[in-house]
């Protein structure tokens, strides 16, 4: 089956536009430029890699086309991730932050940082920001009882490991990068004590519990779990927001030549912004 | 039920050759820049250009990173000579200058212009980001 070209644009320009919603951020961040230069090459290398992970996993969980084989999943990635670097490119030379008298090392470098999210904003624009066409019309048609529809409903929402992960991981990466790079996290966990941080954990917890238990978030299961689930799940939650913390931070050279007190510090600041984006982030991002 | 096979369009045919273009070259890129690499330090090379062009007595100065790493917060301090004594001086501040990466910087002396004058850079400082 072949879509129309116009589709595909379609597609493209909601794409473009959700990478620019969930990108500007970083696209006017100095410290995201800072780092397209500073970065080793090895670092942008698992940049690129990561990205293209996170977009496999994001295509394979959540993306627009259901059912699709892996060998389709990996070519719409690529055609998300080389669309990311060119919205990179050309938004960095319209804010004039690259020109071509700088060397190729620093032009590459800046694209290739701020591509990152740009391409997990592709992938979500073009999978969550479109209609249904007919989708919900053909599922309305063929809803029979409330039991049927609630018992559909929970199966949607009831999501597996991996795609709960996958899903914790980009929605904690699209909110915590967001501020990741900036001096404010170092400020911060340098000024907080051990209480603050305390505290900083203990609001984490609960904004993920609050938004998938409480709350009646959209996405969110209507039957609640026992507390023993809630809790691991939390805690899951909770620890793959901490380890994504830690490698964006790894990646904009927040941990080399700090002590382990104020990298553990830093973690647990941008927890909070990584917890939000691994609950509340996730059900929006997710299907 | 055998699953239909999809077939892609004009539009996701260039679109995916791009994005495999794009890639291949960065990661090319990016894996001879990790073979080229050595852990020299920035290098930075000063020249400086008296301006002709405008009525106020400066100079053009350019910085260049000929080193293989970034330099962060670099300061040039330039003094300005008349008969063999440093009459003025003038410092310029830059965030980083990025490896194989030209910064220009002006630098306007108030002194009056003198035949035999010249410019000398004082000192170079940096921080290895």
């Amino acid at each position: 089956m072949t879509e129309s070209n116009s589709k595909t644009l379609k597609e493209y320009g909601r794409g473009i536009i959700g990478g620019l919603l969930f990108s500007l951020p970083l696209i006017y961040t100095m410290e995201v430029w800072w780092t397209g230069f500073i970065a080793p090459p090895e670092y942008l290398l698992s940049c690129i890699v990561g990205s293209y992970l996170l977009l496999l996993g994001y295509n394979r969980y959540a993306g627009m086309k259901e059912g699709s084989s892996f060998a389709e999943i990996c070519w719409d990635s690529v055609e998300e991730i080389g669309l990311a670097f060119i919205v990179s490119f050309l938004f960095l030379l319209l804010i004039n932050r690259i020109d071509f008298g700088m060397s190729l090392n620093e032009i590459a470098g800046k694209v290739i940082v701020e591509s990152m999210i740009v391409a997990i904003g592709i992938s979500v624009g073009t999978a969550q920001l479109g209609g249904n066409n007919g989708e919900e019309e053909k599922n309305g048609k063929e809803e029979k009882s409330p039991a049927v529809s609630k018992k559909r409903e929970d199966k949607k929402n009831s999501s597996s490991f991996p795609k709960r992960t996958i899903l914790a991981v980009c929605g904690s990466v699209l909110v915590a990068s967001a501020v990741a790079p900036t001096e404010e996290i170092l400020m911060i966990a340098a000024s907080s004590n051990n209480i603050h941080l305390l505290l900083m954990v203990f609001i984490s917890l609960l904004i993920t519990g609050v938004t998938l238990y409480y709350s009646d978030f959209k996405k969110t299961s209507k039957t609640k779990p026992a507390t023993r689930v809630m809790l691991q799940q939390i805690t899951v939650d909770y620890s793959i927001t901490l380890l994504v913390c830690f490698l964006l931070l790894w990646f904009f050279g927040r941990v080399r030549d700090y002590n382990y007190s104020l990298i553990v510090a830093q973690i647990v600041v941008l927890g909070i912004p990584g917890a939000l984006g691994a609950s509340a982030g996730r059900l929006l991002i997710g299907k | 039920m055998e699953k239909q096979k999809k077939s892609y369009n004009t539009v996701e045919k260039i679109s995916f050759t791009l994005g495999i273009l794009v890639l291949f070259t960065l990661v090319s890129f990016l894996i001879y820049q990790m073979s080229q690499r050595k852990e020299n330090p920035p290098i930075l090379k000063v020249t400086i250009v008296e301006e002709l062009l405008t009525n106020n007595y400066d100079y053009i100065v350019e910085i260049e990173n000929i080193g293989e790493e970034t330099a962060e917060s670099a300061n040039i301090k330039l003094s300005l000579y008349q008969d063999g004594k440093a009459v003025e001086e003038g410092t310029v501040n830059l965030q980083y200058i990025p490896v194989k990466s030209k910064r220009t910087a002006w630098i306007v002396f108030q002194t009056k212009r003198k035949i035999g004058d010249s410019v000398a850079v004082s000192s170079i400082t940096y921080v290895k980001p």
